[in-house]
């Protein structure tokens, strides 16, 4: 992995993290025992349907639950975020991670102007306001809008929705972080706009040497994007792998469903997508044992009972949270024949 | 009988757009569109936010009048019926909409939603025939008896759309259009909606306008395709002809958007959109 810095240190080590919500009947748990890691430079996909925890996972790295009670360790740069007092925290955000969030027209002021909101990160670090100018509008010029300096006295309504994302990009990028975390970064865009805004943030994380969190329901968008990939179910990572492992030679009945629910635009036409049956699993009721095995086609009495913990099959590339991933691992990425059947 | 349900021709639809101080213009939502759907076939009506697409289906089902054009359907035409005309249209052109959340009346129950139109249509005896139906319909969908007494609350989003697709299938219509029917949900729950889709076309021989902006999705489910932009069609052909083999830049851009689960594939496709997107500057600039 292109993974640890110099002194084989990661960007962001997240450890044996928790996240509750209260809630009428108590405490919820949207996270479970989640642990994973980036390193410098390196660009990591998060992949989940709603409710599988990767929203409240990111969120809870620069601390912008105020209801949670979050448990664990966050690492980030050799430093514990969730030890750290407020002030340091607040020095991350924005400056040494930048957030692209789902919907560009929320997440940015309507009554202030472009350039405004693009040199605020600057200029609470003390930069002159000329430098800070010239330094975004260079920067929105890289993001591809023309005639930047016309478009600084702009507001956020007179854009696009992917001139809007284009500017977003540009204010998580401006103070020069080390790791963008990006949720559902296109989902509100049209798919040639989809296409060029994930060009685009390739391109700007490979050209700055930043590192990229890059969360989706999508699998089809990981493909060309990220070179790790975590698969949430019920707030646990259930697999962890390389995009080619994942996408050829998956290891958990959960990832190998959702691969096959996917339409695909080249290849054979399937009479029936391979899909998973019943709904994902709510924080709310997480079912015992294996919180997918309701769902789960291989599905054992030991599956109802006792919860898989994330482990690596003997000789394998890559960490699966099912008892039967050794199965699997004989065969990657398909599921066993007579159940196919069924 | 023909073979063609529904043809529109040259269908137009203006919308009205008033400024204070300048001269009133109209934009053109749709403009001189023209298609056919044949009897069992699906027909994928794609293209990004904007395109009209919506709004030539809500044409289509009268939901809104067009500017001008005409629409057959079943041999007739039914650009302007009114009255009782109208009403046996209705009937046989049923939608299934986006978001089932809001489709749906929060305050009925799941068997008045599904049974509303067998009442409104006359279509059923007693009481009994009528619930007999709907538990029917219920079954065709993959949902049950037991969620007869239910209201839209308690279920989920893929429950929800299920319901959706059975109150529109309650009144056999002849033309079931669908906009965007998989696109608000889960991604688990999507392959579900479409498998049922497919088993429903061979089923019931169902003879479907699918308008859609994702098209892989309508490329599993389609056998014709028309691909529209700024209110106009730029391109329709078999699902062959337009998936293999697509004529017009705008489809050829469209195509090589979408991302393919494939990190191989996809780096060479990345390569392709670089050059697409330089020989249409190329092309502007020209």
């Amino acid at each position: 992995m292109t993974g640890a810095g110099p002194d084989g240190s990661l960007l962001l080590d997240v450890k044996d993290l928790s996240i509750s919500f209260p809630s009428r009947n108590g405490m919820v748990r949207a996270v479970n025992q989640f642990r994973m890691s980036i390193g410098h430079r390196e660009r990591v996909g998060l992949v989940g349907e709603s409710g599988s925890g990767k929203t409240v996972t990111a969120l809870s790295i620069l601390q912008l639950l105020p209801t949670a009670t979050v448990e664990g360790e966050i690492w980030f740069d050799g430093v514990d975020l969730l030890k750290s007092p407020a002030d340091h925290v607040r020095g991350i955000r924005g400056r040494q991670v930048g957030y692209v969030f789902q919907d560009p027209l929320s997440a940015l002021n309507p009554v202030q102007t472009i350039g405004a909101q693009l040199m605020e990160p600057l200029r609470i670090r003390g930069v002159p306001r000329k430098e800070a100018f010239e330094r975004a509008a260079s920067l929105l010029d890289r993001v591809g809008l023309n005639n930047p300096k016309e478009r600084m006295k702009a507001h956020p309504h007179e854009f696009s929705g992917g001139m809007r994302q284009r500017v977003i990009i540009a204010m998580a990028l401006i103070a020069e972080p080390k790791l963008i975390i990006a949720d559902e970064p296109t989902t509100a865009l049209d798919v040639r706009v989809q296409a060029k805004v994930l060009d685009l943030l390739v391109e700007l994380a490979e050209e700055r040497q930043v590192a990229i969190l890059l969360i989706t329901h999508d699998l089809g968008i990981l493909a060309g994007f990220v070179q790790r990939v975590v698969v949430m179910y019920a707030g646990r990572a259930v697999e962890k792998c390389s995009i080619q492992e994942m996408y050829h030679r998956s290891i958990h009945p959960y990832t190998i469903g959702l691969l096959g629910s996917v339409p695909r635009l080249d290849g054979e036409i399937p009479i029936k997508l391979a899909t998973i049956g019943g709904q994902p699993a709510s924080a709310l009721r997480v079912p015992s044992g294996c919180p997918f095995h309701p769902r789960c086609l291989l599905a054992s009495d030991r599956c109802r009972e006792d919860e898989p913990l994330l482990t690596t099959p003997p000789g394998g590339q890559h960490a699966s949270a099912c008892h039967r991933a050794g199965e699997l691992a004989l065969n990657p990425g398909v599921l066993p024949e007579p159940v196919v059947a069924r | 009988m023909s073979s063609v349900l529904l043809r529109v021709e040259n269908l137009t639809k203006d919308f009205p757009v008033r400024y204070l101080f300048r001269r009133h213009e109209a934009v053109h939502a749709v403009d001189h569109v023209t298609f056919e759907v044949r009897r069992g076939s699906a027909v994928g009506l794609v293209g990004e936010s904007g395109s009209g697409k919506s709004t030539t289906a809500r044409c289509i089902m009268r939901l809104i009048e067009p500017t001008s054009g005409r629409i057959l359907f079943d041999g007739e035409d039914v650009t302007s019926v009114e009255g009782p005309d109208k009403k046996r249209l209705r009937r046989s052109m049923q939608i299934v909409f986006q978001d089932p959340y809001s489709s749906l009346n929060p305050r009925m129950w799941v068997e008045d939603i599904v049974s509303e139109g067998l009442r409104i249509h006359k279509l059923v005896g007693s009481d009994e025939e009528r619930r007999a139906r709907v538990i029917e319909l219920l079954e065709l969908v993959g949902m049950e008896r037991a969620h007869l007494r239910r209201k839209p609350s308690a279920l989920s989003g893929g429950q929800l759309q299920r319901i959706g697709i059975a109150r529109a299938l309650a009144v056999d219509p002849k033309l079931l259009i669908c906009d965007e029917p998989v696109s608000s949900l889960d991604v688990s729950i999507q392959a579900q909606i479409l498998n049922l889709f497919r088993d429903l076309q061979q089923r019931l021989e169902l003879t479907m306008l699918f308008i859609a902006h994702d098209l892989a999705t309508v490329r599993h489910l389609c056998d014709y395709i028309v691909v529209m932009r700024d209110g106009r069609v730029v391109e329709q052909g078999s699902r062959e002809q337009v998936y293999g083999d697509p004529q017009d830049p705008y489809t050829q851009e469209l195509m090589a958007a979408v991302p393919v689960p494939d990190p191989e594939l996809e780096r060479e496709r990345r390569q392709l959109r670089r050059r697409l997107a330089a020989a249409a500057d190329a092309a502007r600039k020209a």
